[in-house]
């Protein structure tokens, strides 16, 4: 793929760097450093300019200043409206378009979606399709064939797999194409857009595929406008804009502030400025969490709150959940308590969310004050203890039992 | 290993595009890879029904019609591999967009391989004439390998144009619309169809310096007199060439960097 020195050169740098840093950080697998990228606008005059090469030509700019950076087994999201630079900046990182200015540094063979258009002859049929697709992408021989059949499986074209694909269907052209790009294990993919193709069944598969690769340590970008997907799968993003990185942070305070979406001011109830942004607590203690609040009104403050935690990939669930219930009713700072006997969390970190809410008038809860990740302002919950084997620990029991029928 | 720029990846990946493109070309026809050899072999028989038996063409100085024929495809056969080159090489990167738009590789492998797929109608033509050879009672001769080295000239020089007619092709597509035309005269601009000594002898002095005709010549010398081709038209040649390949890649890879605005 993108020229043996780049790859080559870049993985010397990366392990020098795990070295100094005792490993403790994942090595950054993408990473691009004041990349820009320019394309020339070429009309009756400087097209000629260009050919016998005169003074420089005028040029659009796609990107600017791109500064970015991927570390082993993460997705960055690049969220960003049409036009904003992400297809040519994933292309830039592939080593599709050479950048104009900056550095990028690829670790790996990449794996790149940049759109649906099939890069070949609609004649071909979906194997031959396959099969040159794998053969430019460098693989050979019997692993080929290999590939080849988990291919024809997970598309799920059944015989239209040895048909032209003129004869496809937008969706089965889609199967196949995402098929064949994700068909190489362990690598580096660029993303533009496509988990939202197929029906709900072949996205499902999508999913599932992508989580498996990112368990297998893949990493990688995925590039578009769908916010759910990238809050499914990448725990920190970016917003592009007119070329620029205008925003980023963790995925769901990007996305956010991407939808613009309004956040609770607070006027009648707050959590107080002295909340910690850290909890800590200890597997299967008992825990007490003491949240300060402000009521700034004469009415009922309801509060609740939950443990959520998330999985790339998979996106965010819930563990422990405390329905909302009154907690105030008179203007005062108060310290609500939550206890949790025997904490059934294993070590690691959680997000924890809090909402402070009022009666409204058909019975429906206001929001008054929100701490969660979907605003992009949670409370973590930190857990410490002897690692478990489930997430949440649960009084269960198992064991097989032989049936006697 | 480098060699102008290519590595052992980019030479693999060069195969498989010339597989690429000898698949596409007659992909969706039912005889498939069968016209890549019938095309040139119905050309060239076309051309000996219509030289040995309609028209009863003769070379000055000889007997039958068959040596004109002969003579004619001796020099045509190099030349159909040589249009066949540039026509194919000069759209190659504009008619492959979609690998350039998403794959990261070196684009001047796309009319490099174009380039090369002139291979198929020169080996047809070869085959042909040596079996017009044969049948009309010349023995193969050692000295007929001595087309070799102009072969591997003849495409170094032609890739050299395809590279530089591809990249133009790219901004301005004309260039392919232009091509037919400006080959065929050039076709009858050489003395190719007719010997040299048809020509005006003031344009003959010009003329033998015609790349095309030092190619043909080069054909021909070999295959129908058992003669070297003159040395001096070798070295004028590989001079050619080497200027041509050279010029054509960095006259590539200086504009590849503005494709992005075109494709």
């Amino acid at each position: 793929m993108p020229g043996s020195s780049r790859t080559g050169g870049l993985l010397a740098t990366a392990v020098a760097g795990a070295a100094g840093d005792e490993g403790a950080v994942a090595r950054s697998v993408i990473e691009c450093r004041d990349l820009s990228k320019t394309f020339v606008v070429l009309d009756g005059q400087s097209i000629w300019r260009v050919i016998f090469g005169g003074d420089s030509v005028k040029g659009f700019p796609a990107l600017r200043n791109v500064t970015v950076q991927v570390r082993q087994g993460e997705f960055l999201g690049v969220l960003g409206r049409n036009g904003a630079g992400k297809s040519t900046l994933l292309r830039t990182l592939g080593g599709v378009y050479a950048p104009t200015s900056g550095t990028v540094r690829v670790a790996g063979l990449v794996s790149a979606i940049y759109e649906l258009g099939m890069a070949g002859n609609e004649l071909l049929t979906g194997h031959d399709f396959a099969s040159r697709w794998l053969s430019l992408h460098g693989t050979g021989g019997r692993q080929i064939n290999r590939l080849l059949s988990e291919i024809a499986e997970f598309a799920e074209l059944g015989a239209y797999f040895d048909n032209p694909i003129y004869t496809y269907s937008a969706g089965m052209k889609a199967r196949l194409f995402f098929s064949v790009a994700t068909s190489l294990p362990g690598q580096i993919y660029l993303i533009d857009e496509v988990l939202s193709v197929g029906d709900e069944h072949f996205q499902t598969k999508c999913w599932r595929r992508l989580r498996e690769r990112l368990a297998a340590g893949a990493s990688g970008i995925l590039a578009t406008h769908d916010w759910t997907a990238v809050l499914k799968l990448c725990r920190e993003a970016c917003v592009l804009e007119r070329g620029r990185i205008v925003d980023r942070g963790s995925s769901p305070a990007v996305v956010q502030r991407y939808l613009g979406l309004p956040q609770p001011r607070g006027d009648s109830a707050a959590f107080s400025p002295h909340l910690p942004s850290v909890y800590c607590a200890l597997t299967e203690e008992d825990t007490t969490l003491s949240i300060p609040i402000d009521v700034k009104v004469t009415s009922p403050i309801w509060f609740a709150c939950s443990v959520e935690s998330f999985r790339q990939g998979i996106g965010w669930s819930h563990l422990l959940q405390v329905e909302p219930r009154p907690v105030a009713s008179t203007p005062g700072l108060y310290d609500i308590q939550v206890a949790i006997p025997t904490l059934p969390l294993s070590p690691g970190e959680y997000s924890l969310n809090l909402f402070l809410s009022e009666r409204g008038p058909e019975g429906t809860f206001v929001s008054v004050d929100v701490r969660s990740w979907a605003y992009g302002n949670d409370v973590a919950l930190a857990v410490a203890g002897e690692p478990r084997e489930s997430v949440t620990i649960l009084p269960l029991r198992w064991r097989g039992r032989r049936s006697l029928s | 290993m480098q060699i102008l720029g290519f590595d052992r990846a980019d030479a693999r990946r060069l195969v498989n595009f010339l597989k690429m493109g000898l698949r596409d070309r007659f992909l969706g026809s039912t005889l498939g890879l069968v016209w890549a050899i019938a095309n040139p072999l119905l050309m060239m028989g076309i051309f000996t029904f219509v030289f040995a038996f309609v028209f009863r063409s003769r070379l000055p100085g000889a007997e039958t019609s068959l040596s004109f024929v002969i003579w004619l495809i001796s020099g045509y056969g190099p030349w159909l591999a040589i249009s066949d080159s540039l026509a194919t090489s000069t759209g190659a990167v504009t008619g492959n967009s979609g690998l350039v738009k998403n794959l990261a590789f070196k684009t001047e492998l796309l009319p490099i391989a174009g380039s090369l797929m002139g291979l198929v109608p020169l080996a047809v033509s070869t085959c042909y004439l040596v079996a017009l050879l044969v049948l009309s009672g010349t023995r193969p001769s050692l000295s007929w390998l001595a087309i070799l080295p102009v072969l591997v000239l003849q495409f170094v020089f032609i890739t050299g144009i395809g590279l530089c007619l591809a990249a133009v092709n790219v901004f301005v597509r004309d260039t392919a619309m232009v091509l037919p035309n400006v080959l065929m005269i050039l076709l009858f601009s050489s003395p190719i169809f007719y010997p040299l000594s048809e020509f005006p002898k003031a344009v003959q002095g010009v003329l033998q310096f015609h790349p095309f005709h030092v190619i043909a010549e080069g054909y021909r010398q070999p295959l129908l007199y058992r003669a070297w081709p003159a040395p001096w038209s070798l070295a004028y040649l590989a001079v050619l060439s080497a200027l041509a390949l050279f010029g054509g890649l960095v006259f590539f890879r200086k504009l590849k960097g503005y494709f992005d605005a075109r494709i």
